[in-house]
C-alpha cells in the first residue's frame, strides 16, 4: 500500500472513519434522525433494494429494523481521499439481527449473522462528511441458533 | 510530511486487503500484497511454513478455494522499525464454511514485517498464532 501523502488526506480519512462508526452507533441504537444527517441527500444505495433518496432509504431502514436487536460491526477501512471534498472507501462488515416472531426479513431461525463489505463514496458538506453512495456485498448470510438457547435452563438437573 | 503517520494508514490498509482479497477470492490482487519472498507460517491453523508468495498462494487457493471466509482483524500494533521496514500484530476472528457442511470458527493473533518496496508497503512475513479454534457443523458423509 502507498502511504496518504499529507496531513489533510490523513485527517480526512479520521473523520470518515469516525463517520462510519457513527453510521453503526446510531443505527443499532435506532437513532433515526441522527442517523439521516450522515448521508447526502441524494445518497445513492444498492446492495438490497436500491434507493437514491435519503428519507426513503432511511424510512426504509428504520421500518426493516423495528424491533430487531441488531449489532453492526465495521472493521479494516481502505479510504482513498479523492480531493478535497470526495473520497471513496471499502470496509469489512457482520451483522448480528435478532429478529422478533413473523419478522419479513427473518430467516429459519430467529437469528441472523451476516458477513460482507461497503463500498462507499463520501462527500465532503460544508466541512461534514457524509456518505454519498454504498454498496454493500455479502461474503455469506448465515441463520444461527440464539447462543445459550440449548442450554439446560438452571435447576433443571 | 515526515514517514510516521502516513505509512502506518498505508500497513492498516495494507492488512485489510489482504482479509478482503482472500475472502472475495482476488488472488492476484492478493499476491500484490507480498513480498516476493514472504515467509509465512500457519503451522497453528493446520498448515506449515511457507517461503514464497507463489508458493504461499498456491497454498491458499488448495486450501480454501472453494471454502466461504471471513477474516476481520482487530486492534493493530504497528511499530515503524525504519523508513522501510515495520512490525506488526493484529488480532484476528476468522469464520470458515467448507462446501460438506463443516464449520470453524477461530480466535488469534497475526504476527508480521513489513517492508516497503518502490514506495509500497508489503507483507515481509506473517505468522498465525490461535487462541482458539472452534469446529462444528454437519458434514455431509
Amino acid at each position: 500500500m502507498t502511504a496518504p501523502k499529507t496531513l489533510e488526506d490523513l485527517l480526512a480519512i479520521e473523520a470518515i472513519k469516525q463517520l462510519k462508526a457513527r453510521y453503526f452507533l446510531l443505527m443499532d441504537t435506532k437513532r433515526w434522525d441522527e442517523w439521516r444527517d450522515l448521508f447526502t441527500v441524494d445518497v445513492r444505495v444498492e446492495g438490497g433494494p436500491a434507493h437514491n433518496d435519503r428519507d426513503a432509504f432511511v424510512d426504509f431502514v428504520r421500518q426493516g429494523l423495528d424491533g430487531v436487536q441488531s449489532a453492526h460491526q465495521g472493521h479494516m477501512p481502505i479510504i482513498e481521499v479523492t480531493s478535497e471534498t470526495t473520497a471513496r472507501g471499502t470496509w469489512a462488515m457482520s451483522d448480528d439481527l435478532l429478529f422478533p416472531a413473523g419478522h419479513p426479513w427473518s430467516g429459519t431461525l430467529p437469528r441472523r449473522c451476516g458477513y460482507g463489505h461497503y463500498e462507499e463514496e463520501y462527500r465532503r458538506e460544508e466541512g461534514a462528511w457524509r456518505i454519498a453512495a454504498m454498496r454493500l456485498t455479502r461474503l455469506a448470510v448465515w441463520d444461527e441458533a440464539i447462543p445459550g438457547s440449548r442450554r439446560a435452563p438452571r435447576g433443571s438437573r | 510530511m515526515s514517514p510516521g503517520p502516513g505509512d502506518l494508514e498505508a500497513i492498516k490498509q495494507l492488512k485489510a486487503r489482504y482479509c478482503r482479497t482472500m475472502d472475495t477470492k482476488d488472488w492476484q490482487a492478493m499476491r500484490a500484497l507480498f513480498a516476493d519472498d514472504v515467509r509465512v507460517d500457519t503451522t497453528e491453523s493446520g498448515g506449515n511454513v511457507i517461503t514464497g508468495a507463489d508458493e504461499f498462494m498456491r497454498f491458499l487457493r488448495e486450501a480454501i478455494g472453494d471454502v466461504t471466509t471471513v477474516h476481520h482483524c482487530h486492534m493493530p500494533e504497528i511499530d515503524l522499525t525504519s523508513p522501510t521496514r515495520a512490525t506488526g500484530v493484529w488480532a484476528m476472528e476468522d469464520m470458515l464454511r467448507w462446501p460438506d457442511g463443516t464449520e470453524m470458527h477461530g480466535y488469534g493473533h497475526y504476527h508480521e514485517t513489513y517492508e516497503k518496496q518502490a514506495d509500497t508497503w508489503r507483507i515481509a512475513s506473517s505468522r498465525l498464532t490461535r487462541l482458539r479454534t472452534d469446529f462444528g457443523g454437519d458434514p455431509i458423509p
